[in-house]
């Protein structure tokens, strides 16, 4: 059942109101029909009984067919059929069939003589030793089956197809205005903050209304993220420019130092300078990507080249510290991208797998749009996997290991900018990281 | 050579003027916008290293007026931001070059001189030499004192982007740029890596060193 049910609210909503409204029109007539029916039966047989007890009184044979006489000459044969036989006499306008009881006919079969109404109730049995045949003409029943059909098929059909027809025109259209919202919130939450409702046709002011608010919200947020955007970069310009003057400052001091204690020392404190401006510079970039920067800039990218070139980069330094880099390229595609933030995002997974893992095979794989990178490493327990993507969050194990817990927050940031998908997984043993990213479309 | 700094920070502008200085170069230091470009366009200068960001008038709209009016002089824009836009829109208002906030001095003073340097559109050369080593760039051959050295073609890349520059010191991110066209800052010894395998091959053998490793900035061969 839920397999035939549409996904869309507003069509599923017009198919139940059809539903009911066929329901209850079909139980409406139903009801009508069966008690005008009833009530039109009831009345025959009350005319059949009355007709049969008015002979039945008669006690003479002679009379009753006399009775039976008058009222065939006088009735009309499309409402009334008598016959009566007895004692050799026999009066009648009708060869009336032979039955007991009560029955049913069509007109049709029940031989010539005049006018005959299409469907005949009757009564036949032993009255003062003759027999007596009495049908009666059902033709208000056959005028009510035409009226009904009639109503079927001029309103009830009609009115259902319209109704079908106007439900389904209407659910469409508010189904599209939804897919409109729903498209946008999904622009939205990708991180495109300009996303708007377009503007769709009248006729539905309360989705109108949830797309005005969608705008609003989105407009606030936007703002929102630029302020804090301005903030960063403002931050970028005030506290980057005292960093690198402590930096410089550093650098001077220990080209001017005598070889000694003192230059030592003034090299790490240059050194963990540099740390601290990595860091620094890694958080700075990775909020810089989150505010959705430059996401109109993507173009095509050739996936399958890039990887190419960081293997070849990688693999002498990885071949020192015993690793393997293994590279396998099937049907690629080009992907919406930005070369650069994407050879940073591979680069980062691969330092990610040389430095975390003591050695082995790492293999990178791109099948269309899609890039993995998998390492033989220990590997991450499935319950920190969301956790090794957020800034700055370091694992037990991997804090004795140099490194600022900013890579991986760094290329999960950049499959947000791509709106690419990000995920880890167990390869059993180590580490599986896949990256869909978008086709470019040509 | 003679550089324009326009950079509104005292002590890195200092530092930058007093570094360029001591390389021998004749550096005039502006500390905005609007005097940077003033200075840009009455004196000829050989390189401007402008901060993207300075009082007055900010570095692109400098480097759009200067493009605007047509002056060919090399650019490096400094920036503290690292995104996509401000790159792209960097080297589309014309500039040369351009190095992130912050940096260290090798790097600078490696770029400054990479610009300073520009090639003339001359002839291409067809044969490098240095010392006894020869590089023919038709043939793709190496041969050192007379013997042929078989490289793998990025090796061979390699030693050609050092050869070029023979003299000038090239950091880490410079070659990962030229060669292999990737702009990040890897893990330290990636391109050492690299650097002793073409060693093992253009050095050891012949037992005497050929590129030299310069600390805390990169590589260069010298004659």
């Amino acid at each position: 059942m839920t397999g035939l049910a549409p996904r869309s609210t507003p069509l599923r909503l017009a198919l139940v109101v059809i539903g009911v409204f066929v329901l209850f029109l079909a139980a409406g007539l139903t009801v009508a029909y069966a008690t005008l029916r009833g009530t039109l039966t009831e009345e025959t047989a009350g005319r059949l009984e009355q007709i049969v007890s008015e002979i039945a009184v008669i006690p003479e044979a002679e009379e009753r067919i006399e009775r039976v006489r008058e009222l065939a000459a006088a009735a009309d044969p499309e409402r009334l059929l008598i016959s009566y036989a007895a004692e050799g006499m026999s009066a009648g306008n009708v060869a009336a069939p032979r039955f007991d009881g009560y029955g049913s006919f069509g007109g049709d079969d029940l031989g010539r003589g005049g006018e005959r109404a299409e469907r005949y109730a009757g009564w036949s049995g032993t009255v003062g030793g003759g027999r007596l045949t009495v049908l009666v003409g059902q033709e208000a029943l056959a005028e009510l089956n035409a009226i009904f059909a009639a109503i079927l098929g001029l309103s009830v059909v009609p009115a259902t197809l319209l109704t079908s027809a106007i439900g389904l025109v209407a659910a469409r259209r508010a189904g599209a205005r939804v897919d409109a919202i729903r498209t946008t919130l999904g622009r939205l939450r990708v991180g495109d903050l300009a996303a708007r409702v377009p503007p769709g046709r009248a006729g539905a002011p309360d989705l109108d209304e949830i797309a005005a608010d969608l705008d609003r919200m989105a407009e606030a947020r936007q703002a929102a993220t630029e302020a804090l955007r301005q903030v960063s970069s403002d931050i970028a310009h005030d506290l980057r420019t005292p960093i690198q003057r402590v930096a410089v400052l550093l650098e001077r001091l220990s080209e001017t130092l005598p070889d000694g204690e003192a230059a030592a020392l003034a090299d790490r404190a240059r050194d963990a300078t540099a740390g601290v401006i990595e860091t620094f510079r890694v958080l700075l970039q990775i909020a810089q990507l989150e505010g959705g920067q430059g996401r109109g800039l993507l173009g095509p990218v050739d996936l399958g080249a890039l990887l190419r070139d960081i293997t070849e980069v990688y693999t002498p330094a990885a071949e020192e510290s015993g690793h393997a880099i293994d590279l396998r390229i099937e049907d690629p595609v080009p992907v919406l991208g930005d070369r650069t933030l994407l050879s940073r995002l591979v680069a980062n997974l691969v330092e990610n797998a040389l430095k975390h893992t003591p050695g082995g095979r790492i293999a990178l794989a791109l099948r269309g749009t899609e890039l993995t990178v998998r390492d033989e490493g220990p590997g991450i327990p499935e319950a920190e996997h969301a956790a090794v993507l957020r800034r700055l969050y370091r694992r037990e194990s991997s804090r004795t290991t140099p490194g600022s817990g900013l890579g991986l927050a760094l290329v999960k940031a950049v499959t947000d900018l791509h709106g690419a998908e990000l995920a880890l997984s167990d390869a059993g043993p180590g580490l599986k990281v896949t990256v869909r990213l978008q086709a470019h479309a040509a | 050579m003679r550089i324009l700094v326009i950079e509104d920070d005292p002590t890195t502008g200092d530092y930058l003027a007093t570094g360029l200085r001591q390389e021998g170069h004749v550096v005039d230091l502006v500390p905005d916008g609007r005097d940077g470009l003033l200075r840009a366009s009455t004196a000829s200068y050989d390189v401007i290293v402008l901060d993207r960001m300075v009082p007055s008038l900010d570095g692109l709209s400098v480097l759009r007026t200067l493009r605007a009016s047509k002056n060919p002089v090399p650019v490096l824009v400094l920036t503290s931001l690292d995104g996509i836009e401000d790159r792209i829109e960097g080297l589309n208002t014309g500039a040369d070059d351009y190095l992130v906030k912050p940096f260290a001095f090798g790097e600078l003073s490696a770029r400054v001189a990479a610009l300073c340097r520009r090639p003339p559109p001359a002839d291409e050369p067809t044969l490098l030499r240095v010392r006894d080593l020869e590089m023919n760039l038709l043939t793709r051959k190496v041969r050192r004192a007379g013997q042929e050295i078989d490289l793998q073609p990025r090796e061979f890349a390699l030693l050609e982007f050092l050869l070029r520059r023979k003299g000038r010191v090239q950091t880490r991110t410079m070659l990962l740029e030229g060669v292999w066209d990737l702009h990040f800052d890897p893990m330290t010894n990636v391109v050492e890596t690299h650097i002793s395998r073409i060693r093992s091959k253009v050095e050891k053998p012949f037992g005497s060193p050929l590129i030299e490793t310069v600390r805390g900035a990169g590589y260069r061969i010298v004659e």
